[in-house]
């Protein structure tokens, strides 16, 4: 709880993976003035890595996060077989592609079934107690149960594979540790078709509930901006290799098919004092006119198509609605179904190829090389790996650019526009806080405190006036 | 099918004493008196695991304990209280009585669930057991079996 002059501090920010907080400024006048996302954790990852031995690498990074592990495992591998200078054999490669998959199968769930549905089911100015998944369960047992059915889905899918459904030490460098077994390959191809069916109720629900929420949608971080994410040479979505695209608000391109790895070369980078997180730019355009987005809404506005025949349906349905690179960060929500949907397909096609089970899953390689860059897209978004090594294959310099700073500047821009709208500070409720908090939730930013989070978090909020006299407050259990 | 027990030991085994649950899990699984059972080891309750407690015919949750002598067992029933409150703003993980709160909400079925709780000594990254953690893991053992018996 925090009220300075002129501020409204919600702190911190509820139902996102880890710990921030977000401040609203006010204006003499008693008006919002401007917000801005804060994170106040700090992990320094790119530090305790130095001087670690390579192979250690994606083992280590897998511990940045509880809830995506594999994301990182998968760019800290790619990172590492730079460094060997191998190519994995076909079959790890695919088989890197379904357990990446499965980790966004899992986590999307988990955002818009466990964290955001309760929004969508009660209003954002439903009741406190009940906007949660007890809440739904007890409203709407069915949506419950197919959220509970799609991340069960995916973290089993992790578990077959890597042994473990958090922190799997599957994926290594030069491909996988071992090679997919009959039964496995066949118990994951049975669960697909009852996963599909979950997804595609969620999706029909979450269609009966648009109209309730025009305005959210279209106040929710709608400013206008790029879009990026990885595209395979066809056209198709990309998750664990391919080539980068840009798109801008239009849909214009503005890069295609360019190498991610020299990412220094295409993007800029820029530090605030109020937060951890660090800020990323599309230099050609600089900053700020370079913000852009990344994740599930980017994914859809920079590829021709999903490459699966019911998901590009569904994704055909989507642009008809919403426009063929729609800006509303609420769309992130309907995004996230439509590659829940795509990405069980994919997992069903690529372990029904006949050569998945084969045994040579590694290519084996001592250090080759002394830099190795590593990018994939994770569920929020591309995800970039960069080491550097000694001879020996000692780690000497880290560098991560994650998701969610990929989308800082997107998240300040929808914090600041969904303030304006629904924030009165001479009235303030908790139903408008909760709608900033909201905006937030659209991005599914992770802050890597999934495996940290200590107790229960509340929320309180103060309004103070310019002398610092409490004028307002709301507090949540 | 028949619904069987289910024995869920829950800590992470690279923590010290939180690594008991999962401790004896194992050896409740290896044990082979509790025919049918399954046997599940998990860092947290995340809500996935209201499938398994909604199919279970008994539950009994094997966790580490402090406020209690190291190597202490103990045990209780869980309570299925009505969670007005919700499961607070992180709820990708639930206590015993909203696991159990969660499997009756989302799948119309909550068994007979039980805690047993082992007295931990320490929580220490990446150390093993304590003496007293692992001199209790046959203790914990017969208890589990014994509750989801009904002995």
């Amino acid at each position: 709880m925090h009220g300075q002059h002129g501020e409204i501090v919600i702190d911190p920010v509820t139902r996102i993976e880890g710990h921030s907080k977000i401040t609203i400024s006010l204006d003499d006048a008693g008006q919002v003035a401007g917000a801005r996302f804060h994170v106040t954790q700090f992990r320094g990852f790119e530090r305790i890595c130095v001087g670690r031995p390579m192979h250690e690498m994606p083992a280590i990074m897998a511990r940045i996060c509880g809830i995506c592990p594999v994301s990182h495992m998968v760019a800290s591998s790619k990172a590492c077989d730079e460094i060997m200078a191998v190519s994995p054999p076909p079959v790890a490669v695919d088989l890197r592609r379904v357990i990446n998959l499965a980790q966004i199968v899992q986590s999307h769930a988990l955002s818009f079934f466990h964290l955001s549905s309760p929004d969508l089911l009660f209003g954002f100015d439903g009741e406190v107690s009940s906007r949660n998944l007890f809440g739904v369960a007890a409203a709407a047992p069915q949506l419950a149960r197919d959220g509970i059915a799609l991340r069960r889905f995916g973290q089993t899918v992790i578990e077959i594979l890597g042994g473990k459904r958090i922190h799997p030490g599957w994926v290594v460098p030069g491909g996988v540790s071992h090679p997919l077994q009959p039964d496995q390959r066949d118990g994951i191809l049975a669960a697909v078709p009852e996963a599909r069916s979950a997804v595609r109720r969620g999706l029909e629900w979450y269609r009966t509930r648009l109209a309730a929420f025009a305005d959210e949608a279209a106040a929710f971080g709608s400013a206008p901006m790029l879009s990026m994410g990885l595209v395979h040479g066809t056209g198709n979505a990309a998750y664990s290799d391919g080539e980068l695209r840009v798109v801008d608000a239009g849909g214009e391109l503005l890069a295609d098919s360019i190498d991610p790895k020299p990412y220094w070369d295409y993007l800029g980078e820029v530090a605030h004092d109020d937060t951890y997180l660090k800020s990323t730019y599309w230099k050609a355009l600089g900053h700020p006119a370079g913000t852009y987005r990344v994740g599930p809404l980017a994914r859809l506005n920079v590829i021709d198509r999903l490459g699966s025949d019911e998901a590009d349906d569904r994704l055909g349905e989507f642009r008809e609605r919403v426009g063929r690179t729609p800006q509303g960060s609420f769309h992130y929500h309907e995004a996230r179904l439509i590659e829940i949907l795509h990405a069980i397909t994919m997992i069903g096609q690529l372990l029904s190829q006949p050569d998945i089970l084969d045994r040579r899953v590694q290519s084996l390689a001592e250090v080759n090389g002394n830099e190795g860059v590593g990018v994939s897209e994770a569920p929020r978004g591309t995800l970039m790996h960069h080491y550097r090594v000694d001879d020996q294959g000692l780690v000497t310099w880290v560098n991560l650019v994650i998701a969610t700073g990929h989308n800082n500047e997107a998240m300040n821009l929808a914090v600041a526009e969904a303030a304006s709208r629904y924030v009165d500070a001479g009235n303030l409720s908790e139903g408008m806080l909760n709608r900033v908090e909201a905006a937030i939730r659209c991005f599914d930013p992770c802050l890597s405190c999934s495996t940290h989070a200590m107790g229960q978090m509340p929320l309180e909020v103060e309004v103070r006036d310019a002398a610092g006299r409490l004028l307002d407050s709301v507090a949540r259990p | 099918m028949t619904p069987g027990p289910l024995v869920l030991g829950v800590g992470n085994p690279e923590r010290g004493d939180d690594g008991i649950g999962p401790a004896v899990a194992a050896r409740v699984e290896q044990d082979g008196r509790l025919a049918g059972a399954t046997v599940r080891s998990a860092m947290q309750l995340t809500p996935e695991l209201a499938v398994d407690v909604a199919a279970a015919s008994v539950v009994v949750i094997v966790d580490a304990r402090v406020g209690v002598a190291a190597g202490a067992v103990d045990w209780a029933e869980v309570e299925h209280r009505s969670l007005g409150g919700g499961p607070g703003p992180f709820s990708h993980h639930l206590d015993p009585a909203g696991l159990c709160h969660l499997a009756g909400v989302a799948f119309g079925r909550v068994p007979p669930a039980f805690v047993v709780g082992i007295g931990a000594a320490g929580f220490d990254a990446g150390a093993p057991l304590s003496g007293p953690a692992l001199a209790a893991v046959p203790h914990a053992v017969e208890r589990v079996i014994g509750l989801a018996t009904g002995i």
